[in-house]
């Protein structure tokens, strides 16, 4: 039960995310044959920004693929960008360390802060991108170890105006104070159990994000973000 | 016995109607202050609202009901009820997600035209519980935590309360005289139940239905006569629209429309119905309602749309004979 500073440090939580939203890229998976092509860019964030933001394959730590078994295991992604996911999945879960980002009054740079000048903030960002192609009572438990957004139930059943409902965990545990967002907007942020629920507001590609500020090893700070694709025909 | 039921309409259920309308800053365990507080359902002026308090938050709060009556009578000899100021400072606590409870303090000033009877002081403190129920896939009790689409379902609120007789209930005019209207007190407790259930059905609006019920218990005064006043029954709807968000500001605006029933048990005095008593009616609300950060403020005009009074020309200074009220409402969450 949050108390009464808690709710508060929850509210702070909500408008940081907001704000650092604008340091964040999209990362998504998209289909082709039976393989899945990962992007990054600016395509469901609110935030304006190139379309596309490559990126290094060596950023990638972890593929794991659910297959139509609904077995996991880790897949070995191509070394070329964009990074080709051999598939065929149920479901595809991709982890990145993008290493460390600094604003400067010039922009967005991909480098720590030492070796800029006029640095306003600094944060290494761990990224991930989970998509569900479809369902099975496996996949209503995390897959990975990191921040992850997991359904409760089969998302394949819901139309819309129906809950979407959610557990967010990381190293497989609930994981409370994370802000969660449908298409970009804000909905609200985990309790203690990690659970959210959100509703179904259309058709087609479903984005759900979600991320946390927290100190990384020395004090860096360290933004962990998520996002969860899928599709409702 | 000279009687006016000028009994406050802020009287132990207008307490807790007027207090749930207040935490719009208090959406339970949501998506935090900024989204909840400033996207969430809106709250009506007067009317209960099915938002209980925070668990572990306290909210502070205060309303002045101004009512001033129409007169109907010139002669100087004759006076008649002017307006009345019915204070009301309150604290409420979330022990629950789902259980709020409030302790209220009210102040009455009853005056009279130039030369009458005028009666101020400390009404009877009031104690109200509330319970919150979501209606999703069944219902269930509030959790600790809703997102803003939770927000977005049935909500309910069940409450009771009463109040403790600390007022005066024997406050005499210059002739020797009680007035029970014109006193500060029932002299007895009085009790209210109620329920409330609101839905914002779409993302500016909210919609607001309350129905209560409160009761008075007859008490012997200390000119030996006994009234007992009559029941109350509510039935408040509200339409609120949310007209201006400013997430960086934490500014929120909302417009609020009530239509509040109310129907008025005649009052027995002796065992009698007492003439120039009951009756029903319908107050028009509008209103505007101002968040910033922890704070709300809510200021409504309210008016008579439509009344049924049982003796109306007899009854000024009552309810339902007001030319009009002004509602005021401040609160605070911690």
């Amino acid at each position: 039960m949050p108390t009464a500073r808690r709710r508060a440090s929850t509210a702070l939580a909500l408008l940081l995310t907001v704000a650092t939203g604008a340091r964040a890229h999209d990362y998504w998976l998209e289909p082709e044959g039976s393989d899945y092509l990962l992007w990054r860019g600016h395509r469901h964030s609110q935030h304006a920004g190139e379309a596309l933001v490559p990126y290094g394959p060596q950023i990638i730590r972890e593929v794991l693929c659910a297959d139509p078994q609904g077995v996991v295991h880790p897949v070995a992604p191509s070394k070329t960008y964009p990074v080709r996911i051999p598939g065929p999945c149920l479901a595809v879960t991709v982890e990145a360390d993008s290493g460390t980002w600094s604003q400067t009054l010039t922009g967005t740079k991909n480098q720590p802060p030492g070796e800029l000048v006029g640095v306003l903030r600094s944060w290494r960002a761990i990224e991930g991108v989970k998509r569900l192609e479809g369902w099975s009572e496996g996949l209503a438990r995390p897959l990975s170890a990191g921040l992850e957004l997991t359904p409760t139930a089969d998302p394949f059943r819901l139309s819309e105006g129906d809950k979407l409902r959610l557990l967010v965990t990381f190293a497989g545990r609930p994981r409370a104070g994370v802000t969660v967002a449908y298409d970009g907007e804000p909905r609200g942020v985990t309790g203690a159990d990690g659970r959210i629920n959100l509703r179904i507001r259309h058709r087609g590609t479903q984005v759900i994000t979600a991320s946390v500020d927290e100190a990384g090893p020395g004090g860096e700070k360290l933004m962990r973000s998520t996002a969860l694709l899928l599709d409702l025909p | 016995m000279p009687y006016r039921t000028a009994k406050p309409s802020a009287t132990a259920l207008g307490l807790v109607s007027a207090l749930l309308a207040a935490p719009a800053a208090a959406h339970h365990g949501v998506a935090g202050l900024g989204a909840a507080g400033l996207l969430g359902p809106g709250a009506p002026i007067e009317a209960a609202t099915s938002a209980t308090l925070p668990q572990g938050e306290t909210l502070l709060y205060l309303k002045l009901d101004h009512a001033k009556y129409k007169t109907f009578d010139s002669d100087p000899d004759n006076l008649e009820s002017d307006y009345a100021n019915y204070w009301m400072a309150g604290i409420g606590y979330g022990f629950k997600p789902w259980l709020s409870a409030y302790l209220f303090v009210p102040y009455h000033s009853k005056v009279d035209e130039d030369g009458g009877f005028d009666t101020h002081g400390f009404a009877d403190i009031s104690l109200f519980g509330q319970i919150g129920l979501r209606y999703d896939e069944g219902l269930k009790l509030i959790p600790d935590n809703e997102s803003l689409d939770d927000l977005e379902d049935w909500h309910f609120t069940v409450f009771g309360g009463l109040t403790l007789p600390t007022g005066d209930p024997d406050l005499r005019d210059r002739n020797g005289e009680i007035d029970p209207g014109k006193s500060t007190g029932f002299g007895e407790p009085s009790w209210s139940v109620g329920v409330t259930a609101t839905r914002q059905f779409a993302p500016r609006w909210t919609f607001n239905q309350e129905l209560s019920y409160l009761g008075f218990q007859e008490h012997q005064y200390a000119d030996g006569n006994r009234t007992q006043f009559g029941e109350e029954i509510r039935a408040n709807s509200a339409l609120i629209y949310r007209l201006h968000t400013d997430m960086e500001r934490k500014l929120r605006v909302d417009l609020a429309l009530e239509a509040q029933y109310l129907h008025l048990g005649r009052d027995r005095t002796n065992g009698e119905a007492e003439r120039a008593t009951g009756g029903d009616m319908i107050y028009a609300v509008p209103g505007v309602r101002v968040y910033w950060d922890r704070l709300s403020i809510g200021l409504g005009y309210k008016t008579i749309a439509w009344k049924d009074l049982n003796e109306e020309d007899e009854q000024q200074g009552g309810e339902g004979t007001e030319r009009y009220r002004l509602l005021l409402t401040v609160s605070a969450l911690f």
